[in-house]
């Protein structure tokens, strides 16, 4: 990665009342995979259609490979594409589909050849599927189709919004085989967003974080959106959650502030620091990656999500009950 | 009731010799219909789109001026489009009174608004996916605005096809525009309420069954066209 490919300047998106993305500033180099990662109504799918010039910004500047670019815009419309998390399929045959962007650009060279060529790199084949109309594929295959007419155009820049949503595991990974095989081409760029943060890390060089839409510096494991109340015995900031179990925090600055803890500041066991606090939670999923020398493991503590890395030999069953620790100076108000 | 079934033999023994008089209507009424729909299409589905698929300010306004539009008397469109092109009205001067061109101006202002209401619905009701789908695949705006169309053609027909069953079933505006004259104006509902106020029914029959079949060949058109 090493030429800017694009940079955002204090942009933002509102749908009525609810900011999307807020003042977002940010730079994506060109090359590899991009991964995007965040919370549900963090901005990530909003960003992707800024990306995509699908939309305009409401404030600030989208700037593609330097130059202030918009929708419609001839120097991005066969450039850049964007697959969205529900494919959409028009009331045509996959054939039709698939080479509809090739009918869009007035490019009517050797189109069966490519269309058989975009087929089968997300494993389907030509003869069996190129007839059918899209109510005659599963979900798997309607992402696939939706990725080959994606492919057939050879973007610079391949944008999707979670690919892997509402598939199996055998299209999961033939949607990443073809991603991969996209992304290794020169001058090639994939950016993406995936619910599946352990599928996400695998499959990107880079991650970046977002939150209220805004890019973070780094994952959070914990976050816990006020009220928050003081224990008027001990003085000590508790977020309330499931059959009165309670997180320890630090001082609010507002009653409704949101609390983010790093997923790196994140441990089992009980800390031995003097600001280390600890709560108890029911390990739910615990995931290991090829390689990879640690475990991601998902907890669920006081009712609220928790994720951390931990050593591969130290990672917990799940189901079992730990405790997870962090140092109260890590807790971040956001 | 015998006078019922009798006027169903006459009418197939005047369609089977093809009547003149019921062809004259016959042509009227379709001649007249066509122009109207015609129009209507032109005018109306780029405003449905327009209704339907942008946001703009006074979009509500809008909707609820066409939709109030949808229930427009016939009579009282007759009796607007008489004022009008009546010697006395600003457009009296043209000539149009009595003539097939009045029938057609009066049905356009019945049709358009169920052609614009109906095209607006369904753009409504379209994917979202549809428009990030054809942008992201590089469309331009041209492309999108026709793509989106073909889309949806089958509402747009459906419209369409409301739109002929209302224009080609109402009776207020041919009669008060178009001024029921013999071989000239005189469509098939207008033909119907004469010959029934003579006590004609075998006519009066023969045109209904006409205008049924009509509707008949128009619907299974659409069919086929939707396979």
């Amino acid at each position: 990665m090493s030429r800017t490919l694009y940079t955002l300047s204090g942009v933002s998106r509102c749908y009525g009342a609810d900011r999307a993305l807020d003042c977002c500033t940010l730079t994506l180099y060109g090359g590899g995979i991009t991964g995007i990662a965040g919370p549900n109504g963090s901005g990530k799918s909003t960003l992707l259609k800024l990306l995509a010039f699908i939309e305009s910004p409401d404030e600030g500047s989208i700037f593609f490979q330097g130059r202030e670019e918009h929708p419609f815009s001839s120097a991005v419309r066969h450039r850049v594409t964007l697959m969205p998390q529900t494919p959409f399929l028009m009331r045509r045959r996959v054939f039709q589909n698939v080479s509809y962007g090739l009918a869009l650009k007035k490019d009517g060279e050797a189109v069966e050849a490519r269309v058989r060529q975009s087929l089968s790199r997300v494993g389907l084949d030509f003869e069996k599927f190129a007839g059918r109309w899209p109510h005659e594929l599963s979900g798997g295959e309607s992402q696939r189709v939706a990725l080959a007419a994606r492919l057939i155009l050879d973007p610079e820049v391949l944008i999707l919004d979670e690919p892997t949503a509402s598939v199996d595991a055998a299209s999961s990974f033939l949607i990443k085989n073809a991603l991969l095989d996209f992304a290794a081409k020169p001058g090639k760029t994939v950016i993406l967003t995936s619910h599946d943060a352990s599928w996400l890390e695998d499959v990107s060089d880079t991650v970046i974080f977002f939150f209220r839409g805004r890019q973070v510096p780094e994952k959070t494991g914990l976050m816990l959106f006020g009220p928050f109340y003081e224990d008027s015995g001990s003085g000590v900031w508790v977020k309330r959650g499931e059959k009165g179990a309670e997180i320890p925090v630090s001082s609010p600055p507002h009653a409704e502030s949101v609390a983010a803890v790093p997923e790196r500041c994140l441990q089992l066991g009980q800390g031995d620091g003097g600001d280390a606090v600890w709560f108890r939670a029911e390990v739910r999923e615990v995931a290991r990656r090829k390689g990879s020398p640690h475990a991601q493991v998902t907890l669920i503590g006081a009712g609220f999500p928790i994720t951390l890395s931990c050593p591969v030999g130290d990672a917990p069953d799940p189901g079992a009950m730990v405790d997870v620790t962090y140092p109260l100076t890590d807790l971040q108000w956001l | 009731m015998d006078f019922i079934v009798d006027g169903f033999f006459r009418a197939l023994v005047l369609l089977i010799h093809g009547d003149p008089q019921t062809l004259s209507a016959v042509a009227t009424t379709l001649k007249a219909a066509s122009l109207s729909i015609g129009i209507s299409l032109i005018m109306g589905v780029p405003a449905g789109f327009c209704l339907g698929y942008y946001e703009f300010r006074g979009k509500k306004t809008a909707r609820i001026i066409v939709d109030t539009m949808l229930a427009l008397p016939t009579v009282f469109i007759g009796l607007l489009v008489y004022a009008f092109l009546s010697n006395r009205g600003p457009l009296g001067g043209w000539g149009l009174l009595f003539t097939i061109p009045a029938i057609s101006v009066g049905q356009t202002i019945l049709a358009l608004p169920v052609i614009t209401a109906l095209t607006a619905s369904t753009l409504d009701s379209l994917d979202q996916d549809l428009r990030l789908t054809l942008i992201s695949l590089g469309a331009n705006k041209r492309q999108l605005f026709f793509t989106t169309l073909w889309e949806v053609r089958y509402g747009i027909v459906a419209a369409a096809m409301t739109a002929m069953g209302r224009v080609m079933t109402e009776v207020g505006i041919s009669m008060m525009v178009g001024g029921n004259i013999k071989w000239h104006t005189r469509t098939i509902t207008t033909a119907i309420a004469l010959e029934t106020g003579k006590g004609m029914f075998a006519e009066g029959i023969a045109l209904g069954l006409v205008l049924l079949a009509i509707a008949l060949v128009v619907n299974v058109s659409v069919s086929v066209f939707r396979r």
